[in-house]
């Protein structure tokens, strides 16, 4: 069932349900208000009656004036007085009253009583007049239960029927009006592929559950959007710097083969295929490592890392790669405590992150000095990287963690423009900060924050 | 056990001072103590509503707390205590008062490092010099690398220099 329809019952039954209980209780108790009432007029002709019939003549004109004049004759109004039975007469009497036994005897202990037979109500008193004792029985029928309830209970269920109608059409328009929002929604959002990721869903100013649900949908988009965007850029990207070293090869192997030539020449050819084939090689497996960092599928296993040990194998690491290099370690802020240390990681990826940044520093440096620091707060430990090179323009540096984007001024300089991007993911999975901030022509300073692994010495 | 008064304007590039205080004391248990020169407000809702600690942690940037941890984890068995607190006299008697108050031992500022006070901030450098303690001055090269923001790297980058 649609919540839509699910709404429209709902709200149906529960006004519905209220609109009976009330009905029910205002018929009920005018119904119960309709008998007191008449039994007690009822009453009133009885004693009226009795002092007319048994007084002294005195004051018994005014009496019967008021009667006369204000009691109406009831429908089938009959009055009876009788002198008080005893023993046996009382049944007969009541025979021939047509009311029961118990009836007459209640009047007769308790000075008053109410009997009722289907439409037709008895109410009866005990008189004494003069010596005498009686009892005074009045009949009538109801007209007011007959007619007046009648016509309430007609009015009330017609007023149900009616409610009933009027119900369920402000429940469709309720539902309608809270569901009108998603629907438009969905609709929306139907509209959006892969396309047109551009589109946004309209959002109403009101800070309402529905406005934020879009808003939602609105950021998801745009990151779906910047994604689709990275990944468009990286495949064009990964294919072109793929596509460089293929073509070389192809146009060498095109060349060579074009006559027959000397062997030396084909040593030579070789070599040039040789040499693009393994920057293939190292292009392909910088890839395979971005994928490996940044999609979370693989689960890596994580363990305590100690990175001042880190550090100086990252610096032997790139001594072998550039001998030239003048890397100067700085651990005159390393805390005293080795807790302060550890941090929880993997070691290759980190390590991989960290050679990343330094091999970066002494290359666009040309060599020049690059220092390494460490230190520790009280939770973050903190790496900082500094080199002389030549910097990052101010307005690429938000673009220096896009897979294969390289700054402008970087074209003397050989690589993939893969490394940060690496090194970005491997900190992200530690939890970690990457900052990087530079002047143009004057050097690169990289800050590298991991938290604390809580290891207890 | 030995208390020493720094000036501070919390840039971590003051934080230098300390760093050369903490090598010159080496070897003893310090209490530090970093002090910011203010005038208060005399306003009475603003002494109403004034709390010092509240009023410290609007003055320190994130970066300055950590790297107070940075140096703190660097001297762990050196420094016993570093609390950073408020200078709000108004002359030399008080300056002294505060000295003798904090039953501080030492003093050390930087030499050629020129503060940055901020809103209603002054500069403490002069109370220090007239004081009657003895001062040892601190001197280090400027950072060159012109960041010109306030990075916890330059608490690194200058170390070399002191």
């Amino acid at each position: 069932m649609k919540s839509k329809t699910k709404i429209i019952l709902l709200l149906t039954i529960i006004f519905l349900s209220m609109i009976v209980l009330y009905s029910g209780f205002i018929y009920y108790a005018s119904a119960n208000y309709s008998f007191v009432d008449f039994y007690k007029r009822l009453e009133i002709r009885a004693v009226t009656t009795a002092k007319i019939a048994l007084e002294s003549e005195q004051d018994i004109n005014a009496i019967r004036e008021v009667k006369q004049e204000y009691l109406e004759q009831l429908p089938n109004e009959k009055i009876s007085i009788l002198p008080t039975p005893y023993g046996d007469s009382v049944r007969i009497r009541a025979n021939a009253l047509d009311v029961p036994v118990q009836f007459l005897n209640t009047i007769k202990q308790e000075g008053a009583s109410e009997y009722r037979k289907n439409n037709l109500f008895y109410a009866g008193i005990r008189y004494k007049a003069s010596g005498k004792d009686y009892l005074v029985l009045v009949s009538a029928e109801n007209y007011y239960h007959t007619h007046h309830i009648v016509y309430l209970r007609n009015l009330l269920i017609s007023a149900i029927l009616i409610s009933i109608a009027l119900v369920l059409v402000v429940s469709f328009w309720v539902s309608r009006k809270s569901f009108q929002p998603l629907q438009d929604i969905t609709t929306r959002v139907n509209d959006i592929s892969s396309e047109n990721l551009h589109m946004r869903l309209s959002v109403s100013h009101y800070d309402d559950e529905l406005s934020i649900l879009a808003k939602t949908f609105n950021d998801m988009l745009d990151r779906l959007e910047a994604a689709f965007e990275t990944q468009k850029n990286f495949v064009s990207n990964a294919s072109h710097e793929l596509n460089t070293p293929l073509t070389s090869i192809i146009g060498e192997a095109d060349v060579i083969l074009s006559k027959p030539r000397q062997a030396h020449e084909y040593r030579e050819a070789i070599i040039t295929i040789l040499e693009e084939a393994e920057k293939l090689d190292k292009k392909t497996r910088a890839l395979l490592f971005l994928a490996q960092t940044s999609y979370n599928g693989k689960v890596v296993k994580f363990d305590k890392v100690r990175v001042d040990q880190l550090v100086l194998d990252v610096k032997e690491t790139v001594d072998k790669i550039y001998p030239a290099n003048k890397i100067m370690l700085d651990f005159s802020l390393l805390p005293e405590s080795p807790e302060k240390l550890k941090v929880k990681g993997n070691e290759q990826l980190l390590h991989l992150a960290l050679s990343n940044v330094v091999m970066n520093a002494c290359k666009y440096s040309n060599n020049d000095l690059v220092r390494i620091a460490l230190g520790a707060s009280d939770h973050q430990i903190i790496i900082v990287i500094k080199d002389r090179g030549i910097g990052i323009p101010e307005d690429e540096i938000k673009y220096i963690y896009d897979p294969y984007f390289r700054a402008s001024n970087t074209n003397r300089f050989e690589g993939y423009g893969i490394g940060l991007p690496i090194t970005r993911n491997v900190v992200k999975m530690h939890d970690g900060d990457l900052l990087v901030s530079s002047v143009l022509n004057q050097g690169v300073t990289v800050e590298i924050r991991l938290p604390i692994g809580k290891y207890k010495l | 056990m030995k208390t020493v008064l720094i000036p501070t304007d919390f840039s971590i590039e003051s934080l230098n001072t300390v760093k050369g205080a903490l090598k010159q004391c080496e070897g003893e248990n310090t209490n530090l103590i970093l002090v910011y020169g203010v005038y208060l407000s005399d306003s009475i809702t603003d002494l109403l509503f004034f709390s010092k600690p509240k009023y410290l942690s609007t003055l320190q940037s994130e970066k300055f707390t950590q790297a107070c941890e940075i140096l703190k984890n660097k001297y762990d068995s050196q420094i016993h205590s570093l609390t950073i607190d408020l200078f709000t006299g108004y002359n030399q008697q008080a300056f002294e008062n505060f000295l003798a108050g904090h039953s501080v031992d030492e003093l050390f500022v930087p030499r050629s490092y020129r503060f940055k006070t901020g809103k209603r901030g002054f500069n403490l450098i002069p109370y220090f010099r007239k004081s009657s303690l003895p001062m040892t001055e601190i001197e280090w090269r400027e950072s060159n690398l012109a960041l010109g923001k306030d990075r916890l790297a330059e608490l690194f980058l200058v170390s070399e220099n002191l």
